[in-house]
């Protein structure tokens, strides 16, 4: 395995790491795109994206993670252009380099919590993209999903965070420390309306992209089962869909299990449904 | 900035090289991350403070140790005294790459201890920035905030199982590694030979004097620096130190030496 730092995009600004196989044993993948999850810069959240890759170059994938614009290493993007814009920008970018650094032309694509908002976007306008793992991604709420919404009182999380605000000295005693309130969600994400969703990733398929989704239970308020995405899309084309639910994970799998768990499932994903993807296009 | 492995080939160690930007000085800074639980956090107070000191004219290098961030090996990889050979081997690279004769070292938290340690010569700087003392005690300090973020404190806390790593604010900490860390102890020598220490703390007390001490008996100078809301003194406030203008300053005028602004309190 190899791995060179790159610098790429219009004024040279985009950074990244490039990892190769030693001798390309697998000719016929794409390239995977690894990005930010959140402000966490290239490495991912507990370096998952360095195990990521390591594993998919020994699987023989090409692997760049790399930070968009103002992000991480990265330099900020000139031009009035949207947050939203940018990113794709950067996307095209990392798959202009990797083409030029290697050859390969079609690529499999992770978005990572905020990260989905690129990574959808990209799989549904770029016909490079071939497919995607959407990690903690968008979610709607099914009939199934607000028939369990009751057992949310059983959360030991919930009774924590209450315990906490009303006892600080209580929760104090027992080892917790002063930022108590970490884990807990910082931001509002805007999710597409669920029949636009429903329609992009229709349209994904349709195109024969095939497309992972993982879900961590720890974010039970939005995803409560196994299926319930699947209940959301309804009726599907062909089979390219995979998903996982990781029902004892937090939102940044930082349980050294659940994240071995994650990079596991995500191996299997690229490795099995891209075994005969083209890797180099005519 | 440029991005580049370095070291041995077997090896490599990833690093990001800042040229100075404003009247170049014959001067490199190496700056030196905390343990893995908190470079994420840092990783941008880091880039930051990078460029402030190139502003200034000096090459910067931040550099990843071995078993960390984008360098080679995995987390067993990333002990103590790995930290202290990567660093050595960072040093002598930003020599060749700066061309610059003098050398200063930032270690922020842990790697203060690493930065302190460090058995090179020649070194101009040594900038301690919120130095942890105890290995031993940080470790304990990083399994409270783990247990208050990922396990939860109305649960009795997680036992490990004998000879798996531990899993400590998501890095796998591997027995080796807790060894080497809880052996380190900077409140006794031998530390770092160079001209000058700089201590960059939130709160002058008996643990920062104590170091001053200990340092002063090396015969270098020592200078102790106070920033009110430096924002890095413990483990679940490190991140904040990205947001803290008074502290990057402190750092970057201690990198400086007694040229620079005089020891003391910032506001």
């Amino acid at each position: 395995m190899s791995e060179r730092a790159i610098t790429f995009g219009a004024m040279g600004g985009l950074v990244g790491v490039l990892s190769e196989p030693e001798r390309s044993t697998r000719r016929d993948v794409p390239a995977v795109l690894l990005w930010n999850v959140g402000i966490n810069h290239h490495v991912g959240p507990s370096r998952i994206w360095v195990d990521l890759a390591r594993r998919l170059v020994r699987a023989g994938f090409v692997v760049l993670r790399f930070d968009l614009s103002g992000l991480g290493d990265s330099e900020p993007r000139q031009g009035g252009i949207s947050e939203g814009e940018r990113a794709l920008q950067d996307i095209r970018d990392a798959m202009d380099a990797v083409t030029k650094h290697t050859g390969v032309r079609t690529f499999a694509v992770t978005g990572f919590c905020s990260g989905v908002d690129s990574a959808h976007a990209i799989t549904f306008l770029d016909e490079r993209v071939v497919g995607t793992a959407f990690i903690e991604g968008y979610s709607y709420p099914t009939m199934l999903h607000n028939a369990r919404r009751p057992l949310k009182v059983f959360q030991r999380k919930r009774w924590e965070r209450w315990l906490t605000r009303r006892f600080p000295a209580l929760a104090r005693a027992r080892g917790a420390a002063r930022d108590v309130s970490a884990g807990e969600p910082i931001f509002v994400r805007e999710y597409p309306k669920e029949e636009r969703f429903k329609d992009d990733v229709h349209a994904m398929l349709e195109r024969k992209k095939k497309l992972l989704f993982v879900y961590a239970g720890a974010t039970r308020d939005h995803y409560s089962y196994k299926k319930q995405i699947l209940d959301v899309l309804g009726r599907l084309r062909g089979r390219n869909v995979d998903v996982a639910f990781l029902k004892h994970a937090d939102h940044v799998f930082s349980r050294l299990d659940e994240r071995l768990a994650l990079l596991d499932r995500m191996t299997v994903f690229f490795d099995t449904r891209f075994e005969h993807a083209p890797r180099r296009l005519p | 900035m440029k991005p580049f492995y370095f070291g041995s080939a077997q090896q490599p160690l990833f690093g990001a090289h800042h040229p100075p930007r404003g009247a170049p000085r014959d001067s490199a800074v190496l700056l030196c991350y905390p343990l893995p639980q908190e470079y994420g956090s840092v990783h941008w107070a880091f880039r930051r403070l990078a460029m402030t000191l190139a502003l200034r004219g000096f090459h910067v290098l931040r550099f990843d140790y071995r078993g960390t961030g984008d360098s080679s090996g995995d987390a067993g990889d990333a002990t103590f005294e790995s930290m202290v050979e990567s660093t050595k081997s960072a040093v002598e690279e930003l020599r060749d790459v700066s061309g610059a004769r003098r050398v200063s070292v930032v270690g922020m938290r842990f790697g203060a201890a690493v930065a302190a340690r460090l058995p090179s010569t020649h070194l101009r700087e040594v900038v301690l920035w919120e130095p942890i003392l105890s290995g031993r005690e940080h470790l304990e300090e990083l399994r409270r905030v783990h247990r208050a973020r990922e396990l939860g404190w109305l649960l009795p806390a997680v036992k490990q199982t004998p000879g798996e790593p531990e899993d400590l604010l998501g890095y796998s900490l591997h027995d080796g590694v807790r060894r080497s860390v809880d052996a380190v102890d900077l409140r006794t020598g031998p530390y770092a030979a160079c001209a000058g220490f700089s201590l960059v703390v939130s709160a002058d007390g008996p643990e920062a004097r104590a170091l001053e001490a200990a340092l002063a008996k090396t015969g270098a100078r020592v200078q102790l620096r106070i920033v009110a809301d430096g924002g890095a003194e413990d483990a679940s406030k490190a991140g904040a130190a990205l947001l803290s203008n008074a502290v990057l300053g402190a750092v970057a005028d201690a990198v400086a030496g007694p040229s620079a602004k005089p020891a003391g309190t910032y506001p």
